[in-house]
């Protein structure tokens, strides 16, 4: 990567994406129940926002596109991290990418949250712990070692590799965007795909069920249990009509805490009336 | 060394591995096998660390973050543990049972952090609002801080009031609030996607959330399974659809083909 840049076009330097590589580290610091790793991913982008944006105003539309909800295994945050940092540039290169950015993080981070679970929590960090383990109960400090010093040349090595193979793909991607309507098509088919997943999300990151009972005549055995009729019309039928009532609300212009007020008011009663559990 | 001193090693050692969590880095320190060697290791008694830590470690191999999930909080757990079976002799076994209500504590602070942090965010679309970078820096390192201290508080009371107190503590918390916080952790997540899926929303492209939904629902597929579905569909779409514009001339043919037949 040339560090000399030219006087128009405005580009990310291998220093930024060294810097973004590190801050990613800090990604569920401000974790939530609302919007997860949301502000962990625009601290992380910083260095590539003040490269590219020089003025208040820019710095904010940037900020405020990265506030949307995100979240996905930190470790696979990186390659989303460097793909961003390649649309952030065009973006500051005069080629409106607000959606095209937004419709790319929703569509990868659902399923680069299946493979970095699968991956590194399930199947890399289940092995090294089990020998460091072994050892450690033999009495040897080389557990503890062993365990820490492998780990962590895997998951730092394969950030920063993911961080750099990320924003290089992404500059791949957006090459030829003038040149047809490439662009078009990224932000149609990253649109699509960023819908999929967030249906597959409602359905499977809220959590919402009841534990009530129909009685049926004096025999407790035949009592009808509400979830289980509700699930054979429509399983997920709760947490899809929440998101609906909650965007239909702030559609209507109903502000945010309200709702989330609302949401623990319901949550509190439900629990005591034994409506949900 | 006075007990004071020795919890407040104790709670520092607890504190900054469960940062690790969610604070900062991922580097692991949060297992128990790093748990228990580190505060053996301040304690002067390193092998007992080494043991408790093994042992606690291969009792929660189990235990990884998915998702949204808060799952039983085996640092600070382990930190006691490991604090008990030194200052006490206790067996490793003994004492990491004798722990859990420091694990049920520390969880529950999380769960809690979790739920204020909404709060945090809030004030995030605040400062983007100005477009004021550094204040989204001050909060990321607060949010290290914390987690650093839900750690490290039930480390320090446990040490220094003793297990029974954090147990008193906990007791005191009734058991539906715990319910009720978790039955709203489970709902909050539809206040992100909704502010998505209305920013996203586009009557075309409706078809594909339903898609997305009723594959999770009814067919129980994964994230990545459905992604796959989703770029297969979102091919299709542009083939069908979108080739007005297109200008790629050896696409042509291809795009003529099908926009025939439809």
């Amino acid at each position: 990567m040339e560090l000399s840049e030219k006087q128009v076009e405005k580009k990310v330097t291998k220093k930024d994406l060294v810097k973004v590589w590190w801050r990613s580290l800090f990604i569920m610091s401000t974790i939530n129940y609302e919007r997860f790793q949301s502000m962990g991913f625009a601290y992380a982008m910083l260095p590539v926002l003040r490269r590219l944006y020089k003025t208040k105003e820019e710095m904010s539309a940037a900020l405020k596109r990265h506030m949307r909800m995100f979240n996905t295994n930190p470790y696979f945050s990186n390659p989303i991290l460097g793909v961003t940092a390649a649309l952030e540039e065009v973006n500051a290169n005069g080629q409106d990418m607000n959606e095209a950015i937004n419709g790319m993080k929703v569509a990868l981070m659902g399923p680069f949250a299946g493979i970095g679970d699968g991956l590194f929590d399930g199947t890399i960090r289940s092995i090294l712990q089990a020998i460091g383990a072994g050892l450690a109960l033999q009495g040897s400090v080389l557990g503890p070692v062993f365990f820490l010093l492998t780990w962590n040349a895997v998951q730092l090595s394969f950030r920063y590799w993911a961080t750099f193979y990320g924003y290089k793909t992404g500059v791949g991607i957006v090459k030829d965007i003038k040149e047809s309507n490439v662009l078009n098509k990224i932000t149609k088919i990253a649109g699509v795909i960023g819908l999929v997943v967030l249906g597959v999300l409602v359905a499977s990151w809220i959590t919402m069920s009841t534990p009530v009972k129909i009685a049926v005549g004096q025999d407790p055995k035949n009592a009808i249990q509400l979830q289980q009729v509700m699930d054979n019309i429509l399983p997920g039928m709760m947490p899809l009509g929440l998101t609906m009532l909650v965007a239909w609300l702030l559609r209507k212009g109903i502000k945010i805490n309200y709702i989330l007020l609302g949401i623990f008011i319901f949550a509190f009663v439900a629990t005591y009336t034994g409506f949900l559990a | 060394m006075s007990l004071f001193f020795k919890a407040l090693l104790v709670a520092i050692v607890t504190g900054l591995c469960e940062m690790d969590i969610y604070g900062w880095g991922q580097l692991m320190t949060e297992r128990p096998l790093i748990v228990g060697f580190l505060v053996g290791l301040v304690l002067g008694d390193i092998k007992t660390g080494l043991l408790v830590g093994g042992s606690v470690e291969l009792m929660y191999l189990g235990v990884i973050y998915v998702g949204a999930a808060i799952p039983p909080d085996a640092t600070a757990g382990c930190g006691i543990a490991t604090a008990l079976a030194i200052m006490s002799g206790m067996e490793p076994k003994a004492a990491s049972t004798l722990a859990i209500p420091v694990a049920v504590l520390a969880s529950f602070l999380s769960m809690a952090v979790w739920t204020l942090f909404i709060g945090l965010m809030h004030h995030g679309d605040k400062v983007a609002e100005e477009g004021n970078d550094r204040a989204i820096e001050k909060m990321t390192y607060f949010g290290t801080f914390v987690y650093f201290l839900v750690g490290a508080i039930p480390a320090f009371l446990a040490v220094f009031f003793g297990v029974n107190a954090v147990k008193a503590m906990v007791a005191v918390i009734p058991d539906k609030v715990m319910i009720a916080l978790k039955v709203a952790g489970g709902m909050l997540p539809a206040l992100g996607f909704g502010m998505l899926f209305n920013m996203m929303y586009d009557k075309k492209l409706v078809p594909f959330f339903i898609i997305g939904f009723a594959a999770a629902a009814f067919l129980k597929l994964g994230l990545i399974a459905a992604a796959l579905f989703g770029l297969g569909a979102a091919l299709l779409y542009i083939q069908i659809f979108d080739n007005g514009s297109s200008s790629r001339p050896s696409q042509g043919n291809n795009h003529k083909v099908v926009s025939t037949s439809n």
